[in-house]
């Protein structure tokens, strides 16, 4: 099953580079008519990564949260759930993949450096809470994943906008939501993402509570996790209380997710804590 | 003059450019906070490691109080200067989100003004229109006010105050963890099997009470009934570590469990973790006629993950000091394999000193005795001990509750939109025509509202020229 499970894992990273390169090239080449057969290589992709997700489940009798391969498949996973279910919601949005799809792609093949070994699920991990905790920490990724990807295409779109002279390519941006649309996409994932991510924190606290006898204990990851809180929390005033809107704000949210990315995959690398030993040993 | 002042600190206070200054500024402090090494965090050891490794660092960090960060007058003065400017922005916020539940009519120069406005031409009769417009609002989720010609429609009422109620949680947040904080109490008491303890200060090994908690002591009895390295529950799942607690008040139990990872016990506001544990080798100090002296049971600890238990303890009044090493040469419990079932052998390596002087240097099994001048030490029993680390925060559940409102405070702004719709019907007689002016406003994701006000105008207009229902 160890096999199956990572041939399955193999085939969704293919099929998620393929539907990133078919992405890439519609928006390169203003292809937006071949842009479904991206969607359905990602789709494909799905597919197979949740079999090998379910099977390693069943194999190891632990969700994919032990090790840092099952963690980095799970992240992948959401995020391709979220934008795929986003783009059913507003059609127009689809060429936002050409953002999100190759950090998928980059997120599953990252996922492959690290050992596949089925890792006993430490004690510390069998909670409810966890799963909760984990669940919503990957959906606010995914939400805000997406919402990247739509603050690129905003940049893009308004970028083009504000020259003067027509191109055969303004029909491809013709064919996106209008600024004023994508505007508020961006704000409604981003506030999405805000909300997961308060969820994750308050099942993450009462994690720790049962665990460690405190809710919080400014460990690094606790207190990044407080700091990305923080950064869309601003980015949310800031839209809201301080006119920033548009490329401003679509600026911000690109920077932003480097923090957010930080404080899910990069902390254990910088910081040794109660939450990263396990994962980076 | 003094109104004055009280007007600059009113505006400074709700400004909003002040809460994004000093949210940047916790941003910057936490990230720093993780950066330099925290005293509190660390193990003494692992801090004072990297205060010899670091030293000029160390004492500049030290001195700006950077060590300590989180605990620090800085880091405390920025939050209470955003709590400070939240409850002026909240009373503000508040004040206006009440204003606007009360709805008003509009007439046609206001709803024109807004981004999604319509007039539509017909020449059917008034109460026909008020009719026709109300159903179709109705059918959209709309409650619909009428008054003469003027109609009122909203929905999603309840948004208007998710932005204030979000501010008041994080206001009760930060209360309920200062308050859980000044009344706190955790401290760690370590038990040997069978041994009870009563909850007092002076039978914790280390205890840190906050300011308000006035050493308010329960002084019950806690009992560690049973200690198991390797527990599985009920239905066979492994647990490691887990040690039966019993509480008891006037000799009459109050409350028992198996305490192990993620399955706390809680009694009273109290909670009980179960963290490190040891072997406890019981050695006793006889005379020559087998009279005891004095005899205690050692607490070893396991500091390199060997399973091999270590301690240095001082044998009696004799001036000796010893050092010994005990392990099982297999698990001394189990909830899975049964204590007969496997030998199970303890195996004592004992050092004694002289000042400094070792003097004796063996091995002893179960019952074996050494014989130090006219006097005999004996390993007559050996248990394990476990450190039991026991909080009560009354603050915790109020944090919790903190984070759920929340939540549901975050869902209510952004996900329940307050949407509104006004109608002016103008009805010119002479010229049997009338207008109707429609306009409609969401609070957010304005532009994501046209698709569903478009909508509604194609709906009543089809229904305006069809006559039908």
């Amino acid at each position: 099953m160890g096999q199956i499970d990572h041939i399955l894992y193999l085939a969704a990273t293919t099929l998620y580079g393929l539907s990133s390169i078919i992405y890439i090239y519609c928006f390169v080449f203003r292809k937006e008519e071949r842009i479904s057969y991206a969607y359905y290589g990602a789709l494909a992709g799905l597919l197979f990564h949740s079999v090998s997700i379910a099977l390693r489940w069943i194999e190891s009798g632990h969700g994919p949260y032990v090790n840092m391969y099952e963690v980095l498949s799970k992240y992948a996973w959401f995020c391709v759930v979220i934008f795929l279910l986003a783009q059913q919601k507003y059609p127009k949005i689809k060429s936002a993949g050409f953002a999100v799809m190759p950090v998928t792609f980059l997120i599953m093949g990252f996922g492959m450096t690290y050992s596949r070994d089925v890792v006993m699920e430490p004690t510390s991990l069998h909670s409810y809470w966890l799963i909760a905790h984990v669940v919503f920490a990957n959906l606010a990724f995914g939400s805000i994943l997406v919402a990247v990807g739509i603050a690129a295409l905003y940049i893009l779109k308004d970028r083009r906008l504000n020259k003067k002279e027509k191109t055969d390519d303004d029909s491809f941006y013709d064919r996106l939501p209008t600024l004023n649309v994508m505007d508020d996409l961006m704000y409604r994932f981003v506030a999405s993402g805000l909300l997961f991510l308060t969820i994750m924190i308050t099942t993450g606290a009462i994690w720790a509570n049962q665990t460690w006898g405190r809710y919080w204990g400014w460990d690094p990851t606790e207190t990044w996790s407080l700091v990305t809180w923080f950064m869309y929390g601003l980015c949310l005033h800031l839209r809201m209380n301080a006119g920033w809107s548009g490329r401003r704000i679509a600026w911000f949210i690109i920077f932003s997710v480097i923090i957010l990315a930080f404080s899910m995959f990069g902390i254990g690398y910088v910081y040794s804590g109660l939450h990263t030993d396990y994962l980076t040993s | 003059m003094y109104q004055n002042l009280k007007k600059k600190i009113s505006i400074f206070f709700q400004s909003r450019k002040l809460a994004i200054v000093l949210i940047t500024l916790i941003i910057l402090l936490s990230i720093i906070g993780t950066h330099i090494p925290q005293e509190s965090q660390l193990k003494p050891d692992v801090y004072n490691t990297w205060k010899t490794n670091h030293p000029v660092e160390a004492q500049i960090y030290e001195t700006l109080g950077l060590t300590y960060l989180f605990s620090s007058a800085i880091f405390y003065g920025t939050v209470l200067l955003l709590f400070i400017n939240t409850i002026f922005c909240t009373k503000n916020m508040l004040g206006n989100a009440l204003r606007r539940l009360i709805g008003h009519f509009q007439k046609k120069e206001f709803i024109s003004r807004l981004e999604n406005s319509t007039v539509i031409q017909t020449s059917k009769e008034k109460n026909e229109i008020i009719s026709l417009i109300t159903s179709e609002m109705r059918t959209l989720g709309y409650k619909v006010s009428q008054e003469k010609n003027f109609i009122r429609a909203e929905k999603n009422k309840l948004g208007i105050l998710g932005t204030s109620i979000f501010h008041l949680c994080i206001l009760f947040i930060i209360l309920s963890a200062l308050y859980g904080s000044i009344g706190r109490m955790e401290g760690d008491m370590r038990l040997t099997e069978g041994q009870t303890l009563s909850e007092d200060h002076g039978n914790y090994m280390y205890i840190n009470e906050g300011p308000l908690f006035f050493d308010n002591h329960q002084k019950f009895d806690i009992t560690l009934e049973k200690f198991y390295p390797d527990y599985y529950d009920e239905s066979n799942t492994q647990r490691g570590a887990a040690g039966k607690l019993s509480l008891k008040i006037d000799g009459e139990v109050a409350a028992t469990d198996i305490v192990y990872s993620n399955h706390l016990m809680t009694y009273g506001g109290y909670t009980f973790l179960g963290n490190v544990y040891g072997m406890a080798p019981l050695l006793i100090l006889r005379n020559e006629d087998g009279s005891v002296i004095s005899g205690s049971y050692v607490t070893a600890s396991d500091n390199d993950d060997s399973k091999r238990y270590v301690a240095m303890f001082d044998i009696g009044d004799t001036g000796l000091e010893g050092g010994l090493m005990v392990y099982m040469t297999a698990n001394l419990t189990s909830g899975n394999i049964a204590e007969g079932d496997v030998e199970q052998t303890p195996v004592l390596f004992l050092k004694i000193f002289d000042r400094g002087t070792e003097i004796f240097d063996g091995k002893l099994g179960l019952n074996d005795a050494v014989q130090i001048g006219d006097k005999y030490l004996v390993f007559s029993d050996v248990k394990y001990w476990s450190n039991f680390y026991v909080v009560k925060d009354d603050g915790t559940l109020l944090v919790y509750a903190g984070f759920g409102l929340i939540t549901l405070s975050l869902t209510i702004m952004f996900f329940i939109i307050p949407k509104r719709l006004w109608v002016e019907i103008v009805s010119d007689e002479n010229a049997r025509r009338t207008e109707i002016y429609i306009g409609g406003r969401a609070e957010r994701f304005s532009s994501l509202y046209e698709e569903e006000y478009c909508s509604l105008i194609d709906h009543i207009k089809e229904r305006l020229s069809n006559g039908t229902n």
